[in-house]
């Protein structure tokens, strides 16, 4: 069983993954949810996780509006707040897993998250997150 | 880089200034030789100007380069020119040549042909050639002695200049004359014998010559002229176009390259094009769009870029358009080389810097290419303003490709998001539902929003067959007379629904009803209006009004059915307006707001206008807190 941050914009989306997640089926796993950026770093800077599992395709969310640090940051607006996520988590002394999950079929989008352990693109079964996420923590 | 192009290059350095001498000086001799000199009675002398020759050193006479090939000289003058004084200086043949330049100077600053008494007291004529607004050369023609040995009077000279369509007369100046009778009293006190010859000695023989006809001189050289400037015209045209094409090229090959290396590239592309022209630096900006993440800039010397932000924001006439982002970070490609100079020089930017907007369907960024502290150093003529304009065209024609390139990129990701997020959340949630993963209590809601997510789903699935329709197909969409308010209260109904927990309502004011019916098809007119509210909840801030009203309004033309959807919430630019209908034009916003858009919806409604034969309006009023009052009007014939 792993400590797992699941940041995920989508409510839907992400409540039925951190359901199966914690379920017997999906591992058993303590799993937080983030709807945001900002909440995911302030989350990121507080606790240790074995694992972030990062929508890079993420919209503004209300706290990331206020977030100075957001406003003065630049990168392509589609990736801009996973390319946030992934840079602060990497400023940290011992900095966690991270994996992403992202609609966009395109490898190349990796280039730009060098220090990924994995990549699962959209969409994906059951089964395909478990092994996933076993990939994950094993590396 | 092929060897041509490196010559061209070369030959054009600093732009599109044409190198016109070297290039018609072969052409130039060849006609002048096939033509006007077969006059036999007439002399002529051709100066060509100093390739060197700048605005800001220019004396009171043409510099250039005397080519006298086949000319007939009146032999007095020839035997004057010829003449050495003790020193062995060919003295008299330097007073010649100061006064035709000062003549030549007077007739390049009228841009005219004139005519002139010189220092001998011989009439002659100066005949600038232009080409494209350049004087390639200057023509002399005359060498015509005064009747009877006497001197032409004043009066008699402005008579022939205005009979013989001249526009000008002029007197040599009288200290060249001056130093003419000098010269001439030294000739005669050290000849005595008469064998050199000087004015006097030759006026028995050789002054007697009755004037040619000058009129039909000036007409041959006038066409020489024009046949020259046709002939630069289209060889200057031809190097152009091949430069032209050159650095196209360069920007061309970019275009399907990652950003990192576009702008690189581009980069590259214009720190060569400022060389080309000779500038310190350059400098392009582009206009925050959809899918280009800032403006970008490029120059040769980070000063540049410092003073250009000072400059946007002391003279923001330079800069009309309201989302320039001049906070980007440049791309520096050359060490500092000029940063004493920066600051103390009042003349910076002043008179060298040219700042160019670029359109392509609408604003797409600046080029600001100038020098540092030059005082009143070269300017670009206007052709060479012309040249980098054209040139520019081609570059911001592929920008707006790439733009559009992305946006399709864009658009199929967005496509793929739509389908495959909603697809992925229900297939979760009815595995979740499946196992009894899901509380008892929450099935319900789950089930809520799984149906939410459905009709989403569809809604945008429909967008886009819409699209298509509108695209392809447009005249399966048959017209019917439309209710508007029925459609406007469908579309109300099916998007409250819709929008979620942002707390928005739309209101269908209900003087819709009162409204004539439109004819149009009604299904392409729901999705257009359907589109316009939805765009307005989208950018619509949270617990706001979208507001649906209408009005009937006269033009001179015809009778127009108005329908407003009007909001609270991110503004639209003037200079946008006219991107709208270009797929993804808002998305950057768009992903701010609600993840649900697809980039589509205003391509929906300027493709259903336009078959339609209607048209769209935007206002966007600032209110004080940053956030507009968003007016969207679509005007469609009643």
């Amino acid at each position: 069983m792993a400590k797992i941050l699941l940041v995920e914009d989508d409510p839907l989306q992400r409540e039925q993954y951190a359901l199966f997640l914690r379920s017997k089926d999906g591992g058993g796993h303590d799993v937080e949810e983030a709807e945001s950026a900002t909440k995911a770093v302030n989350l990121i800077r507080k606790e240790k996780y074995d694992l972030v599992l990062l929508d890079i395709m993420m919209a503004y969310g209300p706290e990331d509006e206020k977030n100075p640090e957001i406003k003065d940051f630049e990168v392509d607006y589609g990736r801009k707040m996973g390319v946030y996520v992934y840079n602060e988590a990497r400023k940290l002394s011992k900095p966690p897993r991270i994996a992403l999950i992202s609609v966009v079929d395109d490898y190349g989008v990796l280039s730009e998250f060098p220090d990924v352990v994995g990549y699962l693109s959209k969409y994906f079964e059951e089964q395909e997150l478990l092994r996933f996420i076993l990939h994950c923590l094993s590396r | 880089m092929p060897l041509e192009i490196e010559k061209l290059l070369h030959l054009y350095k600093g732009g599109g200034r044409p190198p016109l001498n070297e290039l018609v000086n072969g052409e130039l001799l060849r006609i002048f030789q096939c033509g006007v000199v077969k006059k036999e009675l007439a002399s002529f002398g051709l100066l060509l100007p100093a390739p060197d020759k700048s605005e800001c050193c220019r004396e009171r006479w043409f510099e250039g380069k005397f080519i006298n090939v086949s000319t007939n000289w009146r032999e007095h003058c020839k035997e004057l020119r010829d003449w050495k004084n003790k020193d062995g200086r060919n003295v008299y043949d330097e007073i010649c040549e100061h006064c035709d330049r000062e003549h030549a100077y007077i007739a390049e600053t009228q841009n005219e042909p004139i005519i002139y008494l010189c220092h001998g007291g011989m009439v002659d004529c100066a005949l600038p050639i232009v080409v494209d607004g350049h004087t390639v050369a200057m023509l002399f023609a005359g060498q015509k002695c005064p009747i009877e040995g006497g001197f032409w009077s004043d009066d008699f000279i402005k008579n022939y200049a205005t009979q013989n369509n001249i526009s000008g007369s002029f007197d040599a100046k009288k200290e060249s004359i001056k130093r003419n009778r000098k010269i001439m009293d030294e000739m005669a006190k050290r000849e005595p014998d008469r064998n050199v010859p000087n004015l006097i000695a030759l006026a028995d023989k050789a002054l007697n010559i009755w004037p040619t006809d000058i009129p039909e001189i000036l007409k041959e050289i006038k066409d020489t002229a024009g046949q020259l400037s046709q002939l630069a015209e289209k060889t200057i045209g031809y190097q152009l176009n091949i430069i032209r094409g050159y650095f196209t090229s360069k920007v061309a090959k970019l275009l399907p390259e990652s950003d990192d290396k576009f702008w690189t590239g581009f980069s590259e592309f214009l720190l060569e094009l400022a060389n080309f022209y000779n500038r310190d630096y350059a400098l392009f900006y582009m206009l925050k769009r959809a899918t280009d993440d800032s403006m970008k800039a490029v120059c040769t010397i980070p000063e540049a870029i410092i003073r250009s932000r000072l400059l946007a924001i002391e003279r923001k006439r330079f800069f009309p358009l309201k989302n320039a982002d001049l906070s980007c970070e440049p791309i520096l490609l050359k060490p500092s080389e000029a940063k004493d100079r920066l600051f103390s020089d009042s003349y910076f930017f002043d008179s060298l810097c040219y700042v160019i907007p670029l359109e392509v369907n609408g604003p797409l960024g600046i080029l600001v290419m100038g020098n540092f502290g030059r005082k009143g150093g070269y300017k670009l003529v206007e052709r060479e303003l012309r040249f980098i304009k054209e040139q520019f065209q081609d570059v911001s024609i592929i920008l707006e490709n790439r733009r559009q390139l992305l946006a399709r990129d864009a658009y199929v990701t967005d496509l793929s998001h739509e389908i495959k997020s909603p697809v992925a959340a229900v297939s979760f949630a009815a595995r979740n539902i499946l196992a009894g993963r899901v509380d008892l209590n929450q099935v319900k809601p789950t089930l809520e929003e799984v149906l939410r997510r459905l009709k989403l789903l569809k809604m945008n699935i429909d967008r886009f067959s819409m699209l298509e329709r509108l695209l392809s197909t447009p005249e399966s969409l048959k017209p019917a007379a439309v209710p508007v308010y029925d459609v406007a209260k469908e579309c109300q109904s099916e998007y409250q629904d819709l929008i979620g927990k942002k707390g928005i309502k739309i209101q269908v004011n209900p003087e819709l009803k009162d409204l004539p019916m439109v004819f149009t098809n009604r299904e392409a007119f729901k999705h257009a209006l359907g589109n316009m509210i939805h765009n307005a909840v989208k950018y619509g801030d949270p617990d706001t009004e979208v507001i649906v009203e209408g009005r009937k309004v006269r033009t001179e033309i015809r009778t127009e059915i108005r329908i407003d959807v009007r909001d609270v919430g991110i503004p639209i630019y003037p200079e946008e307006v006219k991107l709208l209908g270009q797929r993804n034009f808002r998305a950057n916003e768009a992903i701010k707001r609600d993840p649900s858009g697809t980039g589509i919806g205003f391509t929906i409604i300027d493709r259903f206008l336009k078959i339609a034969k209607g048209r769209f309006e935007v206002q966007s009023i600032p209110r004080n807190d940053q956030r507009h009052h968003v007016i969207i009007s679509m005007f469609l014939p009643q």
